[in-house]
């Protein structure tokens, strides 16, 4: 059956472009994921290499005893900057997502989480609204334009052409024919495709050898696979009506413009509009008032040094002085501030918690939702990169601000008992656990849509 | 005789309950698109300018300080939301909306929309200029994909030609009728985008607003001029379908990624890493290998010289206002480099975009619908540039007031109110529209040649109309 309908879809010309089109496709993706965080890659590279060059000769000052490195005032809140990097998840090029959007490094100081929550890094918005060009865009969008080609025609075709009359003269029932077709053609797009996101993997640099890698990547299969079988069923369930094969084929990208285009974007529009982002502009503003506020206490901590220090008046204050006052700014900065960051943690929790409840009605929403999941880059994953260097920061700077109140300097011991940061990965198991019922819900539409199919298919007329 | 063909048409497609009901699918969504739009166009346009106006009043109720401290507390500009971003948000969501102007630096635009929006952004968002340039093509093409091959399939083809008309007043008709069976459908949600923009900003817009409309219609009409030609070539209306639909998928959302992530593997953006460390450079050694320090030197002695004193502190003037005049003028044209390479790097990006709009219509479209909406990647640069002059008009005004109303050496001088309100007022200018305009030749190119090509074929189409089917 396979090879007789492999000859069939030959002859049509049609299959083995769509299907090689689709490989070359998802290779071509991954190449580009892979370019892009390279990329990252070199530049996170790089950053380590400052820092840790820069350590080094901070270390060096201090046990040679120049102020600038053993003043934790100076070295915390004005030269030593922690980058605090999110690793390339081990699916992370096969589905950019935010990828390239939100930042993947931080410049982690004494002063507060604010100074690195809010910097952007300079990008081409042309590039960044036209929407990236990666594997998880080919199987979602390009998938079921492959399948529909493939399987329009799957029962008004053969009707048409009076094949099916003459399948049934010779023994074999309607349903089983074309049910039998409609798998062999599945087999095929299935095969090619866990044969190219396999190629994509590897082009892509994903670690299939390890549990990080493979894991994700078989539930890759299974997303793919489900949803290519989703889109089968609908062709078939499209099929089992008398109709000519024309209208099946608008019918088919009627849903696939409502199941891929317009059901996303009204589910992106329904979150970010019910639990609308708090205002950037804002934000600006409130820093602002904080940042004036404080500067106010700071004035107040000047005069009160020079009453204490009469002696000190029309000079500077000594660095010490100065260092605690910038301290105290700041942690009074951050303190206002971080109610107001949070906000905005809240808001996308509760937009991401209503897209997970959308998700179910389009199939198309599910299958990418749970590929970027699997990739880490559906936003969960940074959420957590950014909760883990909000966390680090708090470590980081109590570490030069408690050294500064008592008055400590720093040596090469403290030098070496700073804070690093690592990004604590969320575990695999977890990441599969969040996928798992989006996964069975689709397992479940395709088993629904095929027996709807399948009892429509039984009345349906040979001729 | 095209007359007849054409209100046949006319009338055929206004009768069809699948023409009705897509035309009112789309007046849904594009109501939908508008409303949501709308609003947020009103939030955000009271929101930016009551902003603006706070940070000014902050600005003017500093208080007294020394003119530098005012310039490190510096002022932000905020990016006016235009009223035809609600038909076509272009890169909007993907620019920042304010920039810290301070002293010494140039700063980003800061708070990204699309930061604070679901991963699901990414897929596109739903606006006025997607339904445009998306959803109303595939209905164009749903329209009269079966134009010729389903009168050849149904024999009617034969017949009319019989009765005397000419393959190309049959086509001229067919593009006629369906054509303004289209405009026809798509008249209400056109007057209510046009009411809308007129009650949100009286007539300013208007005259984009007509070259937006001329624009999309032109791609409209090349849209239906492809599908009549297909439809006119095709061996079956399936396979008419089927061409039309992949070269609309194609040319609506693959080419478009492809090019832009292209463009982006062959000429990468700087990171912000690299911007920084290259301005640091700069500034230490200055661009034309004289530090800014003797940049400083050389202008004491010159100072000393006029006014014929030995020491700074005789000079009439406050000589530190100097050094940061001077170090504002190295720091500008270090920033102006920089700058100038990031924006570069990405206008080749963007060229490469741009050439591969031969492939792609829609992404010509595109082009020019951002330009004149107003939402345009170089509507961004006309704000950071207009934002970045009037940072540097104001620390000159800082600086010179230093200089010239205090005494080296004078660090208790202060300034007040006065000062603060004589730095003037930011506010946000769009760039006139003669300006994006002519940014559009080459995607207006582009859009002209396939116009003449499709004209082209269609001719040589209808010379060779095959009349029977297959």
């Amino acid at each position: 059956m396979l090879r007789r309908e492999w000859q069939l879809l030959r002859r049509e010309g049609l299959a083995p472009w769509a299907l090689v089109a689709l490989a070359l496709l998802l290779l071509a993706a991954a190449l580009n994921g892979r370019a892009l965080l390279g990329a990252h890659g070199a530049t996170a590279a790089a950053l380590q290499e400052e820092t840790e060059s820069t350590l080094k000769a901070l270390a060096d000052q201090a046990a040679r005893g120049v102020p600038t490195a053993t003043s934790p005032g100076a070295v915390g809140y004005s030269v030593l900057a922690e980058p605090a990097l999110l690793p390339r998840a081990p699916l992370g090029a096969l589905a950019i997502g935010q990828g390239d959007l939100l930042p993947f490094h931080y410049a982690v100081t004494a002063r507060g989480p604010y100074t690195f929550l809010t910097r952007t890094e300079p990008d081409n918005s042309l590039r960044l609204a036209t929407g990236n060009f990666d594997a998880a865009f080919v199987i979602v969008w390009l998938l079921p334009l492959v399948v529909i080609a493939l399987s329009f025609g799957i029962v008004s075709a053969e009707r048409e052409r009076g094949v099916l009359a003459i399948a049934v003269v010779s023994g074999t029932s309607a349903p089983r024919f074309v049910v039998g077709k409609l798998l062999a053609r599945a087999a095929l797009v299935v095969g090619a495709l866990w044969v190219a996101i396999v190629a994509a993997a590897l082009v892509a640099g994903v670690p299939v050898g390890r549990p990080e890698g493979a894991l994700p990547l078989l539930a890759w299969l299974v997303v793919a696979t489900l949803y290519a079988a989703f889109w089968f069923a609908l062709a078939l369930w499209v099929n089992a009506v008398p109709r000519s094969s024309d209208q099946n084929a608008s019918l088919l990208a009627g849903a696939w413009l409502v199941l891929v285009i317009l059901a996303p974007a009204l589910t992106n529009l329904a979150a970010t509009t019910v639990f609308a982002a708090p205002s950037r502009v804002e934000l600006t503003t409130e820093l602002r008032e904080a940042t004036e506020a404080a500067d106010r206490e700071a004035a107040a901590d000047r005069d009160q040094y020079f009453f204490d220090h009469p002696e000190m008046q029309g000079g500077e204050m000594d660095r010490t002085a100065y260092f605690q006052s910038v301290a105290r700014t700041e942690a009074s900065i951050s303190k206002a501030m971080a109610p107001l960051l949070e906000r905005f943690e809240v808001q996308a929790l509760r937009q991401q918690g209503l897209v997970e409840v959308l998700q179910y009605l389009s199939p198309a929403t599910l299958a990418w939702q749970s590929l970027t999941a699997l990739a880490g880059s559906d936003g969960a994953r940074h959420r957590e990169f950014r909760a883990q260097a909000v966390a680090f920061q708090g470590g980081w700077s109590e570490f030069f601000a408690s050294r500064l109140m008592r008055g400590a300097s720093l040596g090469p011991a403290d030098y070496a008992a700073l804070p690093r940061f690592r990004f604590a990965e969320p575990a695999t198991a977890s990441v599969l656990a969040r996928v798992a019922l989006p996964l069975a819900v689709l397992a479940l539409l395709v088993a629904l849509l095929a027996w709807l199919a399948l009892r429509r298919l039984r009345r349906l007329p040979v001729t | 005789m095209i007359a007849t063909v054409a209100r046949k048409e006319f009338r055929g497609a206004l009768r069809d309950g699948r023409v009705r009901a897509g035309a009112l699918v789309l007046l849904v969504l594009g109501l939908a698109a508008l409303a949501s739009a709308a609003a947020r166009y009103a939030d955000v346009s009271a929101e930016r300018a009551a902003a603006q106006a706070l940070i000014q009043e902050q600005w003017t109720a500093q208080g007294e300080k020394n003119p530098h401290s005012a310039a490190h507390y510096g002022i932000y500009a905020f990016r006016a939301a235009l009223p035809l971003g609600f038909f076509d948000p272009g890169v909007s969501s993907y620019e920042g909306v304010s920039i810290w102007l301070e002293a010494h630096k140039r700063n980003f635009a800061i708070g990204r929309p699309a930061d604070d929006m679901t991963a699901l952004v990414r897929f596109g968002e739903l606006s006025l200029a997607f339904v445009f340039q998306a959803l109303v093509p595939l209905g164009l093409i749903l329209m009269a994909y079966a134009a010729f091959s389903g009168e050849r399939e149904g024999g009617t083809l034969r017949q009319l030609l019989a009765s005397g008309v000419t393959p190309a007043q049959l086509f001229l008709g067919k593009f006629v009728g369906l054509g303004g069976a289209a405009l026809l459908l798509l008249a209400p949600l056109l007057a209510v985008c046009l009411a809308a923009l007129v009650y949100a900003s009286g007539t300013t817009w208007l005259p984009a607003a007509l070259v937006l409309l001329l624009v999309y219609g032109v791609y409209g009409a090349l849209v239906l001029l492809l599908s009549l030609t297909v439809s006119a070539r095709a061996s079956s209306s399936q396979a008419a379908l089927l061409v039309l639909l992949a070269f609309w998928a194609v040319v609506t959302f693959v080419v478009p990624r492809v090019a832009a992530d292209l463009g982006r593997s062959l000429e990468p953006t700087p990171t912000a890493g690299d911007f920084q460390r290259g301005v640091d450079a700069d500034l230490a050694t200055g661009l034309d290998g004289e530090s800014p320090a003797a940049k400083v030197e050389k202008r004491r002695q010159q100072l000393l010289k006029l006014y014929k004193v030995e020491r700074e502190q005789d000079l009439p003037i406050n000589f530190q206002g100097i050094v940061f005049g001077i170090q504002d003028d190295v720091g500008n044209a270090v920033y102006d480099k920089h700058f100038g390479i990031l924006e570069r790097a990405v206008d080749r990006q963007v060229d490469v975009f741009e050439a591969a709009s031969v492939l792609s219509p829609r992404m010509a479209l595109a082009l020019i619908s951002q330009e004149v909406a107003g939402t345009s990647l170089q509507h961004q640069r006309w704000f950071e540039r207009g934002a970045e002059q009037f940072r540097r008009r104001l620390m000159d005004i800082l600086n010179r007031d230093i200089a010239i109303n205090s005494r080296t050496g004078q660090a208790d001088y202060r300034a007040g109110a006065e000062l603060w309100r004589r730095t003037g007022e930011y506010r946000y200018e769009p760039e006139p529209l003669a300006e994006s305009l002519a940014r559009c030749a080459a995607p207006l190119t582009v859009l002209v040649l396939w116009l003449a090509v499709l004209v082209g074929a269609s001719v040589v189409t209808t010379r060779h109309l095959k009349v029977l089917a297959a």
